[in-house]
């Protein structure tokens, strides 16, 4: 639909958009990935477009920004200046009775401009956002990055302002800054997000992490008192990745269910402390190729968390299944592509690791050898079109399918073990 | 009596003045919050087509990107009925293309274009899922 509008705005003839709620994540992703800074575009509850009653109570606001659309319409909340689009309001305030009551404001105006997760945000005042600032060595206009559909300019002021509103003290912007560097480094797809909802699984390496107080151990990617950071530098994370970007109000939450990892993130420290005692155990950061104790932040997307206590790497296998949307189209992809992050835990890697001998290597060449599947399952799962129509493979899906490891033993997740990360964390 | 009133009148004032002095925040005195946007700049893109002055005497086609009967794009017929009967209801000499004469489906994408675009229009609607 998206196309289709922007087809005909490219042929020249003006054009409006009225759709149903569902339909607003993809479609404004479409058009500003298409280069387009806004859209005139109005979306509806979408019970309320399924019944003639809700139809009939929508159509006067329908019927006015149609008009609107087609003949007095300017992007409402960017305005150009140079080179770029830049928001037309740079602040806000707020002034109630109190200054809770101004707090309260800001907090629901915020919410009503599509910034925020529904949870109480602090406020990013001039004071805080230079407090943040100054625990940084980039200046506040250093571009970090450029992502989303429109490729917003992720600025080290941005980001602040958002590490401020997720509460986050200035010595997590490291960390904070790091990783929107390695998010922000992968194209943003205007497809996948609508359909899932991954969250990047921030995994934090070197002795920083515990000189701020990142938790590496009990209850490592679950809330703790004694480790404020973990939850901060995700929500941080989390709520630049939705603000930033857009046409001046975010970017949409996702279609589906949704991700809980949305509200404070996945983010956990290495526990080195222990693998250092083991053989076979190096820290991600050297398994990324850098020196042991280096500080390392390296992210991966995620969409889904599985556990298996005291269980078997084949009750985890059972979880990493082939996902449709995200199958690689070529060799090169298949063979560059992450599976997935194994985590082992602290006490598990002194029964098989210290004990038992056992090595990531071990677990990942287990884990890779288990996550298989039947090759009419994997047809059945992946050779399907958007609409659920059987395809015939071809290019790189049927020579992997006439390959005689997996004729034999089903289709693997992953290209080879090294395609999933393990990692130390949790539980003593 | 005067004097008292007027004593006990300072002091009310005063009291407030103190209570707002303990609990002022360190932003701004007055209780107002000032907070700055987290929205990025963005590049400066394309433009859309230019808009209609008006829409007295203008050819607007209503596309829509689904059957009636597919429920993935709600009511949306019933929507641009509506919005048919009112458009000329409120502009003079409006020509509207029906939305069933048009493909009722959103691929291929050329073939929906072409189409829309071989009706001439001055404007289009688009919806309503998909």
């Amino acid at each position: 639909m998206g196309s289709i509008a922007i087809a005909l705005e490219e042929k020249g003839i003006p054009t409006v958009t009225l759709y149903n709620q569902r339909h607003e994540k993809r479609f404004m992703g479409t058009i500003l990935q298409k280069g387009y800074v806004d859209y005139p575009a109005i979306n509806f509850d979408e019970y309320e477009t399924f019944t003639s009653e809700g139809i009939r109570a929508l159509a006067p606001e329908a019927f006015d920004f149609m008009v609107e659309g087609l003949t007095t319409w300017t992007p409402p909340y960017l305005k150009p200046e140079g080179d770029r689009w830049v928001p037309k309001e740079s602040a806000f305030t707020y002034s109630g009775d109190s200054y809770q009551e101004s707090l309260d404001l800001f907090n629901r105006s915020y919410l009503e401009m599509g910034w925020g997760d529904g949870l109480p945000l602090m406020p990013p005042t001039r004071e805080r956002v230079d407090a943040l600032l100054r625990a940084t060595p980039v200046s506040a206009e250093t571009v970090i990055g450029r992502w989303g559909p429109s490729n917003a300019y992720f600025t080290a002021e941005k980001i602040a302002v958002a590490a401020a509103m997720a509460g986050a003290r200035p010595e997590y912007m490291p960390v904070i800054i790091a990783a929107l560097e390695a998010v922000t480094s992968s194209p943003w797809d205007a497809f996948f997000p609508v359909m899932r909802s991954a969250v990047p699984l921030i995994i934090v390496n070197g002795p920083y992490a515990g000189e701020i107080g990142i938790n590496s151990s009990s209850n490592a990617f679950g809330p703790n008192p004694a480790y404020p950071a973990n939850g901060a530098i995700g929500r941080a994370v989390n709520l630049a990745l939705a603000a930033i970007p857009g046409n001046g109000r975010g970017i949409k939450p996702s279609n589906l269910a949704g991700n809980p990892a949305s509200y404070a993130g996945i983010v956990v420290a290495e526990a080195e402390g222990v693998i250092s005692l083991t053989p076979g155990w190096d820290p991600v950061s050297v398994q990324m190729g850098y020196p042991a104790g280096t500080n390392l932040v390296t992210v991966m997307g995620v969409d889904q968390m599985d556990m298996s206590v005291l269980g078997s790497i084949d009750n985890i296998a059972a979880c990493v299944a082939p996902n449709r949307d995200i199958w690689p189209g070529n060799r090169k992809m298949w063979e560059a592509q992450y599976a997935g992050a194994l985590v082992i835990t602290e006490m598990q890697i002194v029964i098989d690791g210290q004990m038992g001998g056992k090595t990531k290597a071990d677990y990942a060449r287990e884990l890779w050898e288990s996550a298989r599947f039947p090759v009419d399952e994997f047809r059945d799962l992946i050779l399907r079109s958007e609409f659920g129509e059987p395809v015939e493979p071809s290019g790189f899906v049927k020579s992997l399918l006439e390959e005689p490891d997996v004729v034999k033993k089903g289709v693997p997740v992953a290209a080879g073990p090294d395609r999933f990360l393990v990692l130390v964390a949790g539980g003593h | 009596m005067k004097k008292t009133a007027v004593l006990l009148a300072a002091a009310l004032i005063a009291m407030p003045l103190l209570i707002t002095a303990c609990g002022t925040p360190p932003e701004n005195a007055d209780n107002a919050l000032t907070v700055l946007s987290p929205q990025g700049a963005v590049e400066k893109g394309k433009d859309p087509a230019p808009r209609l002055e008006t829409l007295e005497g203008k050819k607007i086609a209503f596309w829509l990107s689904a059957t009636p009967d597919q429920l993935y794009a709600g009511k949306g017929a019933e929507l641009y009925d509506l919005l048919e009967k009112m458009l000329q209801e409120k502009f003079s000499g409006i020509e509207i293309v029906h939305y069933a004469d048009l493909p009722m489906k959103f691929t291929p994408e050329t073939e929906v274009v072409d189409a829309i675009a071989a009706t001439d229009p001055d404007g289009v609607v688009v919806g309503f899922g998909g």
